[in-house]
């Protein structure tokens, strides 16, 4: 028990020196950063590199090596080492993947070097979850009865969990692919044979693949994006559960019985389990160090009759025991979902610098 | 080209391709529509009884529907569909007194030839049963109608109408004959409780004679149908049957078939089927011969009435032989028989299966002459008492049962089934 204690002792104790001596480390690679860059303001740039050598190989911390790296990149601009400058500026963006130059700070060469560079990410990855409501759009009412029947469907809640990946073709212009599992409800109530009432409350249960092209703004803490995509989604379930009453109100002694209750039962006999719909959606992400909390609103416009075209038939199920028909419809499906997005920042060197830009920010820094 | 615009270009194509394969009104399966299980009725119970199918691929269902829930009202519903079940209309026959449908049959012969006949009956006192002949046309209207009473209680169990204008009606007196003698073989003669009623009426509705058969404690004659120049007719009764099958055991019921030309009661040939030591009770006899032969279907039980299976014996058109009988449904769970009819190579043959908790589903059975079965198919709810009522073979093959489904446990409807030929949705 002892040594134990001892042991744990030792590793605290060894911890706190080892952030006391980080700290002050970087206490003394501030000064050097400062001596570096009076060395720079003053024109002597030979000895920049080495002066700043111990504190880039082990002190420096990240903000201090961004600032250590841009200088050291403006030194081998001014010494005519063009591939040291490169270098230097890929741990600028290594520092910071969101570091971006401005003709108004910083010298022109400088800009020009860092068009040759980007650390935009070319893949995301992220993870959600939120609710949802199903509105069901009937293709054509199938009637129970020889007569037509009423249908009125209702809105419930449900809820989904996903996760999905962005393949970032540009800064701005991304294509995703997503993995979802939602559960779903809706409602019917169904008045038939003058009076009498079935009602059905469905849920069911997704696994959804979108895959949709997505166009984000990449300035400011709040950066919204949108996106329109196709989707396919297996329906792995269905059950429901039926509550029917008959009611007699035209006869001169009305009768209305009490409500009876189904047990739950699948209504997968007629679901057709692939089905396919076009989403719209955007949302807004909230930028949390380098990485976002965002809130999405999606809606998925069903195209597929998900009731299999026998559901007027059945031998020995709902439709024998309950009456029950389905009308053939699509479902379509509203979202809200909170989620956590984190980009995989790749500083690299650009096969073609983008400096068609530069002269319009040098004019606009001037006006 | 870049990447993304060729990724954004697929997407655009397959995203095309989606939408074009929008599932919409005019390319989902129409099945649907072909081949279903529709319910009829409105307020109160339906029970569904016999179905006639229209020249013109229309179909004029008739039931009856009871309403309250303590204090019940019955009275005759029609209901006239398409093939697609959709319900063209429906009419609740007025009566004074508590009435329930027996049959319905077109009207081939006679000044009303184009009609529709409807044998119901009503309850004209307490164990008092009186028959009700009612001519509606195409449209539901009630043209006119026809009591037969001459005795204290009879009950209808099918009409036929002849291409001549003569129609018969089949069924049963329930009153006591005390004047019979003919149960005096028998060790014990009971008290007659049935007998055999067959009406024969002319073109006007007006009886032409009636024969009621006695011989028995208890039978019915069940249907009437023509065979060439003359008449089968098919009952069933608990008779001594002229020593073919000496059976002496009260309520012993067999199959009867009697071919006559103008008296039943002198009918010229005779055939019967059933067993010595069981009892079977017909309960319908095919309208139409198939290859020259008529079926009949009914119940088979112990004496007590239990042990139901169901029954069918094929008889040839002249009566001349028993073609084939015996059992045809039975199992763990007991059968009554329910309909039969002819389809275009083989009888469609309709009974209830009993489950144990006496709930009935509707049992399809198709089978050849020789009572050889082709397939069979079951509908209805363990939980739920459903029955068969009648069975018929459209143009085209397709099948068409109707039945009585309870659902929900709460109410009963009237329910038609349409087939593919094969017994599939």
């Amino acid at each position: 028990m002892g040594f134990l204690k001892f042991i744990v002792g030792l590793i605290i104790i060894s911890g706190i020196s080892i952030r006391v001596i980080a700290q002050e480390e970087r206490i003394d690679c501030e000064q050097t950063l400062a001596m570096a860059t009076e060395e720079f303001n003053s024109g002597r740039f030979y000895g920049i590199p080495s002066l700043l050598k111990p504190c880039v190989d082990r002190g420096f911390s990240r903000e201090q090596k961004q600032r250590a790296f841009l200088l050291l990149a403006q030194t081998y601009l001014l010494l005519d080492d063009p591939i040291s400058a490169e270098n230097s500026y890929l741990e600028v963006l290594r520092a910071n993947p969101e570091f971006e130059t401005d003709t108004a700070l910083h010298p022109i060469d400088l800009v020009y070097l860092s068009k040759k560079f980007t650390a935009d990410p070319i893949f995301a990855v992220f993870a959600k979850v939120g609710g949802n409501t199903s509105p069901v759009r009937v293709i054509q009412t199938v009637s129970p009865s020889g007569q037509p029947v009423n249908n009125e469907y209702g809105l419930r809640p449900g809820f989904q969990i996903g996760g999905g990946v962005d393949y970032n073709f540009t800064r701005f212009i991304a294509i995703s692919a997503e993995a979802e599992f939602g559960f779903t409800s809706y409602k019917k109530t169904q008045t038939r044979f003058s009076d009498d009432l079935l009602e059905l409350t469905a849920n069911q249960s997704w696994a959804t693949i979108p895959v949709y092209v997505k166009y984000t703004f990449t300035k400011g803490n709040f950066r919204p994006y949108g996106y329109g995509g196709l989707a396919v989604h297996f329906l792995n379930s269905e059950n429901g559960k039926f509550i029917s009453q008959k009611r007699d109100l035209s006869d001169l002694n009305p009768v209305i019985l009490p409500e009876k209750e189904s047990t739950n039962r699948s209504l997968m006999e007629f679901r057709n389990t692939f089905n396919r719909s076009i989403l719209i959606g955007g949302g807004v992400r909230y930028k949390y160090g380098l990485d976002y909390f965002f809130v999405d609103v999606r809606y998925y416009f069903g195209l597929s009759n998900i009731v299999s075209s026998s559901s007027s038939a059945d031998y020995t199920g709902v439709l024998p025991e309950l009456g029950h028909a389905d009308d053939m419809f699509r479902m379509d499906n509203l979202s809200i979902s909170f989620g956590y997005y984190h980009p995989f920042y790749n500083p690299r060197k650009l096969k073609q610098a983008r400096t068609k830009s530069v002269l319009r920010g040098i004019n606009k820094s001037s006006k | 080209m870049k990447p993304y615009r060729f990724f954004v270009e697929c997407l655009l194509i397959v995203g095309s391709l989606f939408l074009f394969t929008c599932d919409t009104k005019n390319n989902i399966d129409p099945v649907f529509k072909n081949y279903f299980i529709k319910y009829y009725g409105e307020d109160g119970n339906h029970e569904a009884k016999d179905f006639i199918i229209n020249d013109d691929g229309t179909v004029i269902i008739v039931g009856t529907v009871t309403f309250g829930q303590t204090v019940l009202t019955k009275r005759v519903y029609i209901v006239k569909t398409d093939l697609e079940g959709n319900e063209l209309w429906n009419k609740t026959l007025g009566s004074d007194f508590n009435e329930e449908a027996a049959d319905i049959e077109p009207i081939v012969g006679g000044p009303d030839a184009g009609n529709f006949l409807i044998l119901s009956n009503f309850d004209k006192a307490t164990d008092q049963t009186n028959i009700r002949l009612t001519v509606i046309n195409s449209s539901g209207d009630s043209l006119r109608s026809f009591n037969y009473a001459q005795y204290l209680s009879l009950r209808g169990k099918s009409v036929t109408s002849t291409t001549s204008g003569v129609m018969y009606l089949a069924g049963l007196t329930t009153d006591i004959d005390a004047g019979s003698d003919k149960n005096v073989l028998l060790n014990t003669p009971p008290p007659i409780l049935e007998d055999y009623l067959i009406i024969r009426l002319r073109s006007d509705y007006s009886i032409e004679f009636d024969d009621r058969i006695g011989g028995s404690y208890e039978g019915s004659a069940v249907n009437i149908v023509p065979s060439g120049s003359s008449f089968i007719y098919a009952a069933y009764s608990d008779e001594l049957t002229s020593s073919n099958l000496p059976d002496n055991n009260e309520h012993e019921h067999n199959f009867i078939f009697r071919l006559f030309s103008n008296n039943p009661t002198s009918a010229a040939v005779s055939l019967f089927s059933g067993s010595l030591n069981l009892d079977e009770k017909m309960v319908a006899f095919s309208d139409k011969p198939l290859l020259n032969t008529y079926c009949a279907i009914g119940t088979q039980s112990d004496f007590n009435g239990a042990n139901r299976k169901a029954y069918a014996a094929v008889v040839s058109s002249t009566l001349s032989s028993v073609i084939a009988e015996g059992v045809v449904l039975s199992g763990a769970n007991e059968y009554e028989g329910v309909a039969v009819a002819a389809a275009s190579t083989s009888y469609m043959l309709l009974a209830n299966e009993i489950n144990t908790a006496n709930k009935r589903d509707i049992f399809f059975v198709k089978m050849s002459t020789g009572l050889v079965p082709e397939f069979n198919i079951k509908f209805g709810a363990v939980e739920n008492d459903d029955r068969g009522a009648a069975a018929a073979e459209l143009p085209n093959g397709d099948i068409l049962i109707l039945g009585t489904m309870q659902l929900a446990g709460q109410q009963d409807k009237i329910a038609l089934i349409k087939l593919r030929p094969n017994g599939t949705f």
